[in-house]
């Protein structure tokens, strides 16, 4: 069979709708391509009975026929299959630990069609009805700063969980933050994720930019690959996490839009051929013009804060990223996003008392 | 006697911009010509094209629109997108705004910046950068273009300092080390410029850095360093012309020096591909120095190369439009003592306007206190007035043990001056002719023979008519210097006192006045300049 050969077939994953899986769930209608944010897994709703009530979940089955379009079969399938294996896995680890910011695998197995040659592999996560974090934002009539807040908040909470639990998540973005019903945000997709345990050994690490090169940080666009797993994992989730402050705070925007339009074109990423270190007073330049622009369209009451904040997020230097005590310290953290994390409960709290102006 | 010091040596040596000034000649570039690979982005936008189609709500238009922004790509979905949320009114961010209209290619008029002028616009721009610091203290370039203003304003201790955090912050950035360089050499610190150069990693690598170090090692006095490799990065095909046009120019002057003219030559020519307005301005002055054909006015005024221009119209003696070109130079490089040198000088010696030669040389002095050239220009302004007692007090002011052996010529000639102007001929007479016997250099003997005896002419001395006439001789022979063009200035003044006594000196016959003739050096119809 040549590639592309098999366009016009449908695998079992793309036919689950109606069919009852062994451990229980009904698979409901396919959901909407965006929410999962992969190309090689189909989204379904799906449903069970669970006492008295019916529990709904989403899950996400593994599409062959994608992985056999692709060039070389072979690579094709055991990269996938390995993508697939290592976000159950890492998702079974944040389950074990019982990372509350993170959404759960709920269950996970696998299907054998009748006439299908090979079985359907799928995870089967909680479903947030709120859905992403753009279509959250969509929802609301108006800016809402206690909630932004505290959305933040919730986020730096699931990402500071993973760390703890040495995982990288390298692919937080508004489609990966998902909304439920009176819990708030949690952190989805652990699909580009790398752990300290086995660094660069997931599916995804041994790429220059694991994620959505849309919100990347500098350096990996520039192709600057720390060795440090720290700098390089954990210093792009903090880059991440500031772009999604900026997200919420602008109803849309990403620090990197802003960061990319000040840096002069003569020191884009394609026009600069040499190191890192070299374009980087530039772009220190440009980031502190960022943060000028941003500070002038914040609320006054947050202004000085939430700019501190993005300081401590995006500086273009990752060994400068991090609270300035947790990386002055002889034996700090650099990566300890505690003290973050509190700055942003704080804030919210402050807002939810109505203590902040705006 | 005015002292401009164009006659003599000008080095490469670089110019100090704004950083947002240097940024927008290209001055901080990448040199080379390759271009690195870049990502791929189009999965990622395809993805948020089809999110936006699907949900077309605010948040979904904008987080396409900085996708499309990120990677400088206009799809017909990210123009939809951005003209959705232009139409969206209040309920879109200002972030967003300005986002979307980068999309949509609407570009906000933007004041253009010019440099501060006036003492009080530079202290105001002191005052605001001082600020900026506050905000951004680990911005070099802050703290550089802080140094530059304080250099300005001739505050020299606190500018060393700026200077001194912004190299701490960056210790190998372009910018940073030209600027400190030229800095260094503001202050005369020419061996500490050299050492910066050479003691910094990035020199070898970087032609701005090997070009500034041809032009220290020769301010210092001492060959360059790294001459192999700067002819290296010359042979280079991946190099735009633009970021080694300094690098050909310093060179060129090296062997000028070194009186390899035919090399020399072909470098200048190559500095002119593209040149920076540095490199025009030394091509402009090496003109007649290394026999090269004028550079075409028209491509200077192109190039906005005031420098440049101000040297072209020295070259060409175009006085008048002289002072006003250097005027023009003062204000872009505020702290250089150059051009107020140049244009007192003049004013002085060419233009018969002594009160106007004394205050640009005022005004020079401001931003370069106790400067030896300009102090000797004052006081020549003023002797020339017969303000011998103002005169006099402006030469007290000199540090003598700072000045270099030229200017201390030049001092003892103004001097000698103001003792003839004050009723001390013999005082006078003497210190000429120490200034004269203290000096190899051809210029300033013959220069100083014919103020001398000019001076001694007037007090009706019939000698020094057959002295003027030697000088004035001899000064013929200084083609390459504005030293005839002072001797036929000063001649008809001599020759009519000549002839109340009875002397028919002969010198000029008629008045001609200046008409340049001969061919442009125009690079541009040779197409070298792309």
């Amino acid at each position: 069979m040549q590639p592309g050969q098999n366009q016009q077939m449908l695998c079992a994953a793309e036919m689950l709708e109606g069919i009852e899986l062994p451990n229980g769930w009904k698979v409901l209608a396919k959901m909407p391509k965006s929410a999962t944010g992969g190309c090689f897994s189909i989204p379904y709703f799906v449903e069970r009975q669970n006492g008295k009530h019916k529990q709904t979940a989403f899950l996400k089955a593994l599409n062959f026929r994608r992985i056999l379009n692709e060039v070389d079969i072979t690579k094709a399938m055991e990269r996938h299959t390995k993508a697939f294996n290592f976000e159950k896995e890492t998702l079974e680890l944040c389950r074990d630990k019982k990372l509350s910011r993170i959404a759960i695998l709920i269950d996970s197995g696998q299907y054998t069609a009748r006439n299908s040659p090979w079985p359907v592999a799928y995870i089967i996560f909680e479903l947030a009805k709120g859905g992403d974090a753009r279509k959250q934002l969509a929802t609301l009539k108006k800016f809402d700063l206690a909630w932004t807040l505290r959305t933040l908040h919730q986020i730096s909470v699931g990402l500071n969980q993973l760390h703890h639990g040495g995982i990288a998540h390298q692919d937080l973005k508004p489609s990966n933050i998902l909304f439920f019903e009176a819990f708030g945000a949690k952190i989805t997709d652990l699909g580009c994720a790398d752990t300290l345990d086995k660094p660069s050994l997931s599916p995804r690490g041994r790429e220059p930019i694991p994620g959505d090169p849309n919100y990347a940080p500098p350096e990996l666009i520039y192709g600057d690959i720390s060795l440090d797993w720290k700098i390089r994992r954990l210093g792009c989730d903090y880059y991440l996490l500031g772009n999604l402050v900026m997200f919420f705070l602008t109803h849309g925007g990403s620090f990197n839009a802003v960061f990319h339009a000040k840096v002069d074109p003569q020191h884009r990423p394609l026009n600069w051929p040499h190191d890192y270190r070299s374009v980087l007073p530039y772009l220190n330049n440009a980031f502190e013009e960022t943060l000028d622009e941003i500070k002038g369209t914040l609320p006054t009451s947050i202004q000085k804060k939430i700019i501190e904040i993005l300081r401590w997020l995006c500086h273009p230097d990752p060994k400068l990223r991090g609270h300035p005590k947790d990386i002055s310290q002889l034996h700090g953290n650099q990566f300890n996003l505690q003290r973050i994390t509190s700055a942003l409960d704080l804030l919210a709290t402050k807002a939810e008392y109505g203590v902040l102006e705006y | 006697m005015a002292a401009d010091n164009e006659n003599s040596e000008r080095q490469v040596i670089p110019q100090w911009r704004t950083f947002k000034d240097a940024l927008a000649k290209d001055e901080l570039a990448s040199p080379s010509t390759r271009q690195p690979k870049g990502i791929d982005p189009s999965p990622f936008i395809q993805e948020k094209e089809s999110d936006w189609k699907a949900n077309k709500a605010l948040p979904f238009a904008l987080d396409l629109v900085s996708a499309a922004v990120v990677f400088d790509i206009k799809t017909p979905v990210a123009i939809e997108a951005a003209e959705f949320l232009l139409a969206s009114g209040d309920r879109v961010h200002s972030i967003g705004v300005k986002l979307a209209k980068s999309v949509l290619g609407i570009h906000e008029a933007v004041a253009i910046e010019k440099p501060p002028q006036s003492r009080i616009q530079i202290v105001t721009a002191l005052k605001q950068q001082k600020a900026k610091r506050i905000n951004q203290p680990r911005n070099a370039f802050v703290w550089t273009d802080l140094a530059r203003l304080y250099t300005i304003l001739g505050q020299l201790s606190q500018a060393q300092t700026a200077i001194k955090i912004a190299l701490a912050l960056e210790p190998n950035e372009r910018f940073v080390i030209r600027s400190a360089v030229r800095f260094l050499h503001h202050i005369k610190a020419h061996d500490e410029a050299l050492h910066l150069l050479r003691r910094n990693p990035k020199t070898i690598e970087d032609p701005w850095l090997l070009a500034a170090e041809t032009a220290a090692s020769a301010a210092a006095q001492t060959d360059p360093k790294f001459a192999k490799t700067g002819l290296l990065f010359l042979e280079r095909h991946d190099i735009n012309p633009f970021h080694i046009s300094e690098l050909a120019s310093a060179m060129a002057t090296q062997e000028m020096r070194a009186g390899k003219h035919r090399h020399s030559n072909k470098l200048f020519a190559q500095s002119l591909y593209r040149p920076t307005q540095n490199a025009l301005a030394q091509a402009v002055w090496a003109t007649k120095l290394a026999g090269l054909a004028d550079i075409n006015p028209e491509l200077l005024l192109r190039a906005k190369a005031s420098e440049a221009i101000t040297l072209d119209y020295y070259n060409r003696g175009a006085w008048k439009e002289l002072i006003e070109a250097a005027d023009k130079w003062a204000k872009e490089e505020g702290f250089s003592a150059r051009p107020f040198g140049i244009a007192s000088s003049i004013a002085s010696s060419l233009l018969e306007k002594a009160q106007l030669g004394e205050e640009i040389a005022d005004n020079g002095l401001k931003i370069n206190p106790g400067n030896s050239v300009l102090l000797n220009n004052k006081a020549f302004a003023q002797a020339l007035q017969n303000k011998v007692d103002s005169a006099t007090k402006t030469l007290l002011e000199v540090d003598l043990e700072s000045v270099n052996p030229q200017s201390k010529v030049c001092l003892l000639a103004t001097t000698g001056l103001v003792c003839f102007r004050s009723g001390k001929g013999a005082e006078g007479r003497l210190l000429y002719e120490k200034a004269i016997s203290s000096t190899n250099d051809p210029v300033l003997k013959t220069l100083a023979s014919l103020y001398l005896a000019s001076e001694d002419a007037a007090l009706g001395n019939k000698a020094a008519f057959a002295e003027f006439k030697k000088a004035f001789i001899a000064a013929q022979k200084l083609k390459t210097t504005n030293i005839p063009a002072i001797a036929e200035h000063i001649a008809p003044r001599i020759q009519h006192m000549a002839a109340q006594h009875g002397i028919q000196l002969d010198l000029i016959k008629e008045n001609k006045p200046f008409r340049f003739e001969g061919d442009f050096l125009d690079f541009n119809k040779k197409k070298l300049i792309t």
